[in-house]
């Protein structure tokens, strides 16, 4: 189907049209908008300039996301579109609200590299020049991401920061162990709030070392999302390249370096810990520091680190790099809020790109044999190490960053694009 | 006195950089004249058009936070005529294009400034830009993602963004009238090399004699250095950082050499590209002819002309390649040793101020004062008085 040529009045009321039904919360897809309808007939508020199918896309994306937020809590056989109104409202995403998110959206320019300007497929006669049209609802995710990434980068810098909360204050219990672990960053931070939680003390005077392992992926997944917390911007695949373009894994996942560091030390033990999942290297390190086992979950949504990523590299430009940590932190507090969000989510593991694969295998294989040979006290396989065997793209599923894009939108505007 | 102005906003490869180059060069005596080219620095408006468009850019974006308010401050404030250039901006989107209008003031002139030059010599001038900004795609495959209708690939968008002469306009003047957009056209090869600034600096109101170009230029590469530039990118870009790769290959070996050398076969079109390429140049002139801009040169400058022979760098001769390859590998040891000798008188500096200081805490009143504070550690009555010393100097020294 072709779109609509410059100056194409039947076009540019229908597009007004639209963004107006979408303002006010709208769901039609284009496909199903009526193009002679009462709809077309009113007169809708005039946007300048026309959106395209991107932003257009994006703000049906958002109130769909929203009303099924709303619909979650409403039950069968009850006012479905009266609660889940209430329910918007509740949230500061009654009609008006959105309307607000929406002209934020419509105001936003996608940021980057990318489709320019798409236009809505219309039957006249063809444009000639420029983006051809594309049917929004076909519209690659990349495209929704970039502009909700801009969209984000515009409202997060008003949400007020949540201090982490912290731990409550252990009891300073006699018989508390010193350790000190080292590792798989996601895992580590995980076992160690469990170990702080029962009183035992992280620190650097005669601990005991535990180094956790995970298989490589697994490691490497941990690292990719501890750098983009920090404000690193990084692909998963570019970071696999670089670590096998230096030839070696980045130092905090590089677990053999790291026991033949701290190897030797007087009165600083050593043990390594090997484990395909995060409760099996819980259940060790409680094992080996004579700890209580409380069950920890894997953590790390690949696709929020996909997201941060994409949002650090906006936020140095446009708010400072001095600001980039804050931001992605403000955003993973927002997306943390509600970890049963998380939990209902397949949330598919990331897996070595098919690239790198043989590079994965060779340094697992090495540091298994490293970490045998070496003497340590090691704790679990050292062949878990290896990475899984897989035919799968080795790629973030987009879908799911979208997903993630689109409810931080929902979730920032109450707090902060209103002001 | 009307505040105009002029916003250039591409196309690249359109001599652009020369334009930019004399702007920035001879901008106080402009300003005396009454024009604005408000730059501290030479990219001033590459950062302020990544800053407008938040486009990432090897991490030199990160350079450019705040770059576009600051730049439309300036020329919002200044009376006479404001000159911005920056071929990038040919690619923002309808949202940036407005809000760069808005920023620059509701009373002031707008001109949109556009420059064109025939498709068949963009093309391979793009790949070319392309693989000195660390692309690696073959030239073949980089044409089947311009032909691509949907544009699907991320070098088809960025290069009708940019190239795309009556969707660039129609984004950039919807809200300006015709009179004020001027398309410069690029003139044919042949030409007098002055015709195109003379273009130029009759728009901008300069003097095209006075402020003569210099001799900066963005030089082209031949078809076997373009190979070896590609491959080398191949292996560097996951291991060289982007100032190290600005510095060393593109300036060094691109610019300052590799494009100087003499003979090699320049990039062109294959047949049927050529045929494209000139079916949809000959389009473009068609409908520009019917907008009525204020067109500054001729509109047949940007009709292509007839195919020249065509060398492909996806498979060019591999012994002109090795040549062009050993060319880079010298220059690059020069550099190294260069270098190097730099490093070694900088370890001689290093050494002779070393001594310096080793003579300096070998003095009797050096070693006095650290017996002094090495028993302020142990005696509570040298601590005492050290203190009181301090206090009385005025400032505390941890050395002493």
């Amino acid at each position: 189907m072709a779109s609509a040529s410059a100056g194409d009045t039947s076009y540019e009321h229908a597009v007004q049209g639209w963004a107006a039904h979408l303002r006010a919360g709208g769901t039609t897809p284009w496909s199903a908008w009526p193009r002679s309808s009462a709809a077309e007939r009113r007169d809708p508020p005039r946007l300048r300039p026309l959106p395209d199918a991107i932003h257009l896309e994006l703000v049906r994306r958002i109130n769909l996301a929203a009303e099924r937020d709303a619909g979650g809590l409403v039950g069968a056989g009850l006012d479905a579109r009266g609660l889940a109104a209430r329910e918007l409202d509740a949230r500061g995403l009654d009609g008006g609200g959105l309307a607000g998110l929406a002209d934020r959206v419509f105001a936003t320019a996608a940021p980057g590299r990318g489709l320019l300007d798409v236009p809505l497929p219309w039957p006249t006669a063809p444009r000639r020049f420029g983006t051809p049209a594309v049917d929004p609802s076909e519209l690659p995710d990349e495209e929704l991401i970039r502009l909700a990434v801009g969209v984000l980068a515009h409202l997060l810098p008003d949400v007020p920061r949540q201090m982490p909360q912290e731990l409550p204050s252990p009891w300073p219990a006699p018989w508390r162990r010193r350790f000190r672990l080292h590792g798989a960053p996601s895992t580590v931070a995980a076992v160690r709030r469990s170990l702080l939680a029962q009183g035992h003390v992280e620190t650097d005077w005669r601990p005991t070392h535990v180094v956790i392992a995970r298989p490589v992926e697994v490691m490497m997944a941990e690292h990719w999302s501890a750098a983009v917390r920090n404000g690193g911007i990084l692909k998963w695949s570019t970071t696999w390249r670089r670590a096998e373009a230096a030839g070696r894994l980045p130092a905090a996942i590089d677990v053999t370096a790291t026991a033949h560091r701290l190897q030797g030390r007087r009165r600083e033990p050593l043990h390594l810990v090997i484990a395909r999942d995060a409760d099996g290297a819980a259940a060790l390190v409680a094992h080996v520091l004579r700890a209580r086992h409380a069950e920890i979950l894997s953590s790390g949504d690949a696709a929020l680190s996909d997201l941060l990523r994409r949002l650090n590299r906006l936020t140095a430009l446009a708010h400072g790099p001095g600001r980039v940590r804050d931001l992605a932190g403000t955003l993973v507090a927002l997306l943390d809020e509600d970890p049963a969000d998380a939990a209902t989510h397949d949330v598919a593991m990331l897996v070595t790109p098919p690239a790198s694969l043989p590079w994965a295998r060779e340094v697992a294989a090495t540091a298994a044999v490293d970490l045998r040979c070496a003497g340590y006290a090691v704790h679990g396989d050292p062949d878990a190490l290896a990475p899984t065997e897989h035919r799968l793209p080795g790629n973030v599923d987009r879908e799911r960053t979208l997903e993630l894009a689109v409810a931080a939108c929902l979730r920032t505007w109450p707090l902060g694009g209103k002001r | 006195m009307t505040r105009r102005v002029l916003l250039h906003v591409g196309a690249p490869k359109t001599g652009t950089s020369f334009v930019q180059d004399i702007l920035f060069t001879h901008r106080e005596a402009l300003r005396d004249r009454g024009i604005l080219y408000a730059a501290d620095r030479h990219d001033a408006h590459f950062l302020a058009a990544l800053d407008l468009m938040e486009l990432p850019w090897g991490g030199l974006e990160r350079e450019a936070g705040g770059a576009w308010e600051r730049l439309a401050a300036q020329v919002r404030e200044w009376p006479g005529t404001a000159i911005i250039s920056h071929e990038i901006f040919g690619t923002a989107s309808r949202v940036q294009v407005a809000h760069a209008l808005d920023s620059l003031g509701d009373e002031a002139e707008i001109h949109i400034v556009f420059s064109a030059r025939d498709l068949v010599r963009q093309i391979p001038a793009e790949w070319q830009e392309n693989i000195k900004h660390r692309r690696t795609k073959e030239y073949g495959e980089f044409l089947d993602h311009l032909r691509d209708e949907q544009r699907s690939s991320e070098v088809a968008q960025w290069f009708w963004g940019v190239q795309e002469v009556p969707d660039v306009l129609d984004r950039w003047a919807e809200s300006i009238h015709r009179d004020r957009v001027h398309l410069i056209t690029v003139p044919p090869m042949g030409s007098s090399p002055t015709l195109l600034w003379e273009r130029f600096a009759g728009l901008f109101g300069i003097d095209p004699v006075e402020f003569a170009p210099t001799d900066r230029a963005n030089p082209s590469l031949g078809v076997p250095e373009s190979a070896v530039i590609r491959r080398l990118n191949e292996r560097l870009n996951d291991v060289l950082p982007n100032h190290h790769y600005r510095r060393f290959v593109r300036e060094l070996l691109v610019h300052r050499n590799l494009s100087r050398r003499p003979g090699s076969a320049r990039l062109s079109l294959p047949e049927d590209a050529h045929r494209w390429a000139s079916d949809l140049g000959r389009s473009w002139v068609s409908e520009l002819a019917l907008r009525g801009y204020d067109v500054v040169g001729e509109l047949d400058d940007l009709v292509p002309g007839t195919a020249e022979p065509f060398t492909d760098p996806d498979s060019c001769d591999e012994r002109l390649v090795a040549d062009a390859a050993i060319d880079a590998l010298a220059i690059m040891t020069n550099e190294a040793a260069r270098l190097r000798d730099v490093e070694i008188e900088l370890h001689g500096v290093i050494e002779d101020l070393m001594g310096q200081l080793d003579r300096f805490h070998s003095a009797r009143t050096y070693k006095a004062r650290e017996r002094v504070v090495a028993m302020s550690r142990t005696n509570l009555l040298v601590r005492g008085g050290l203190s009181v010393y301090r206090r009385l100097r005025g400032k505390n020294s941890r050395s002493t």
